[in-house]
């Protein structure tokens, strides 16, 4: 029956000219698969812009006359990039994902804390509002709603499970210049690098891998990486200063 | 593969519950799409037809799954019911007019057409209706209670004290296609999700998908989202109209 109900949806997609995608092949646990780390530091190619100060023009009274876009933290001796979110993908069996299943994003001061965050398939997002004033968290995967939900001051805190792999870009209707993105991974080689733009994948098994590095203001770039069977494999990665 | 489009077209045209049914149903649809909508929601069903242009707000774009008007929570697909409510009340104050002269039978399939424009009704299941609380009658208690609820929600913010759609954030909002959008003004006759007590506190508790609208589902009890559209159903009965 399930599989009759799949074979016609495909015939109607194909009837109504609708483009059906396959999904990716799922990932397996095997945990003799991989013993290479992979390393990197991702650093910025050009001076670093100064810091966008952006114009409060709600709620300045609890939220301040303006803030600090705070997005692009680039250390000054080696030029890394931090908090650049790190993954590397084709992999299909190796380690199992961590065991850290809850992302808590919360508005406080009117920012999201964390403003980028990295976590497993099947996480709990729990949004919570620590300020008098009212926030919404109205979060998007590509062009579909993923939730928007009213975060009135001394509210409950709303959760919502991350069950699929993507990107999630998370604002706030009522202050424009709240930005936060949650990137959810269905495997667990995935890291958001230091303060000096480092970052580490541990347990990768051998093969050939594409590196997705996404930064919020750098956007994703990719580069392949080759891991051997044993010992280490260095990934670094310069990104274009903005102009 | 030829074969199975050619058994599915030369199918009986009847929702018979079986998979052929289906998808003769959605066959239909697109005919009656084809005549009834097209014009504004485009031969794609993208929302951008001949008259798009000229139209605001945009006719509604198919293909993303988004829907405004919904029973569901935030970020789920509407139900067949909410769509088809849709169609067949329309949006008032809009150029989606009532369609509940269409037969029944052809407002389903055009439910099931729609479906068909975006990938997710096939990969996504539809969220389940939120329940409605016990029905209370409208009361100056009631009111007075769903006035509480607004205040303390912060409703305000955008809607304005009065309920004119006229808050302190009111210009300064735009929808998910970064176009500028307003609150609604509660106090008008016709809202357009619907006027009546079970149209509001579906919009409250579900929130507008693709505007600035939030679902309160999580922050409200089924009975105080009630007392909050009970109030909100008040100030146009209060306008005495
Ligand atoms: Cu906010």
């Amino acid at each position: 029956m399930t599989r009759l109900r799949v074979v016609h949806k495909a015939v109607l997609m194909m009837i109504l000219g609708v483009v059906m995608t396959e999904p990716a092949r799922a990932y397996e646990v095997d945990l003799s698969a991989g013993k290479t780390t992979v390393r990197g530091q991702i650093t910025l190619r050009g001076p670093a812009p100064p810091a966008e100060r952006v114009t409060v023009l709600r709620d300045s009274a609890f939220c301040g006359e303006a803030v600090t876009n705070e997005s692009l933290l680039v250390d000054r001796s080696s030029n890394g990039v931090a908090v650049v979110v790190v993954s590397l993908e084709g992999v299909t069996a190796g380690k199992p994902l961590p065991d850290e299943r809850r992302l808590a994003l919360e508005n406080r001061a009117c920012r999201f804390s964390p403003r980028v965050k990295a976590v497993p398939a099947g996480s709990q997002l729990e949004i919570n509002n620590a300020d008098p004033v009212l926030h919404n968290t109205h979060i998007r995967k590509s062009d579909a709603t993923f939730l928007n939900v009213a975060l009135p001051p001394g509210g409950k805190t709303i959760r919502k499970p991350l069950a699929d792999p993507g990107r999630l870009d998370v604002r706030c209707d009522a202050h424009r210049f709240m930005q936060a993105t949650i990137h959810v991974f269905a495997h667990p080689y995935f890291a958001v690098t230091d303060q000096a733009g480092k970052f580490e994948l541990t347990q990768v098994p051998p093969g050939t891998y594409r590196l997705r590095v996404w930064h919020e203001i750098l956007g994703m770039q990719e580069r392949t990486v080759t891991v051997p069977a044993q010992g280490q494999a260095i990934a670094n990665m310069e990104l274009q200063a903005p102009n | 593969m030829v074969a199975c489009v050619a058994i599915a077209l030369t199918a009986p045209l009847i929702a018979d519950g079986t998979e052929d049914g289906a998808a003769n149903v959605v066959v239909r649809g697109r005919t009656v799409y084809r005549e009834q909508c097209v014009s504004c929601h485009g031969v794609q069903g993208d929302g951008r037809g001949e008259a798009a242009a000229s139209l605001s707000p945009l006719p509604q774009n198919f293909t993303t799954g988004v829907y405004k008007f919904r029973s569901t929570m935030s970020g789920q697909l509407p139900t067949d019911d909410d769509l088809f409510r849709t169609i067949t009340i329309g949006i008032a104050g809009t150029a989606m007019d009532r369609y509940a002269a269409l037969p029944e039978q052809d407002r389903r399939a055009l439910v099931a057409y729609l479906k068909s424009l975006s990938p997710r009704f096939a990969r996504e299941e539809a969220g389940q209706p939120i329940a409605f609380p016990a029905s209370r009658p409208l009361t100056p208690e009631s009111v007075a209670r769903g006035r509480a609820v607004y205040e303390r929600m912060q409703c305000a913010v955008c809607h304005g004290d009065g309920a004119r759609g006229d808050g302190p954030l009111a210009a300064d909002l735009s929808d998910t296609d970064g176009l500028p959008i307003r609150p609604a003004d509660l106090t008008r006759p016709q809202l357009k999700g619907g006027r009546a007590p079970e149209s509001v506190f579906r919009s409250v508790m579900a929130g507008l998908d693709g505007t600035p609208m939030p679902s309160y589902g999580d922050s409200l009890i089924p009975d105080e989202a009630w007392d909050l559209a009970l109030y909100i159903f008040s100030l146009s009965a209060r306008e005495g109209k």
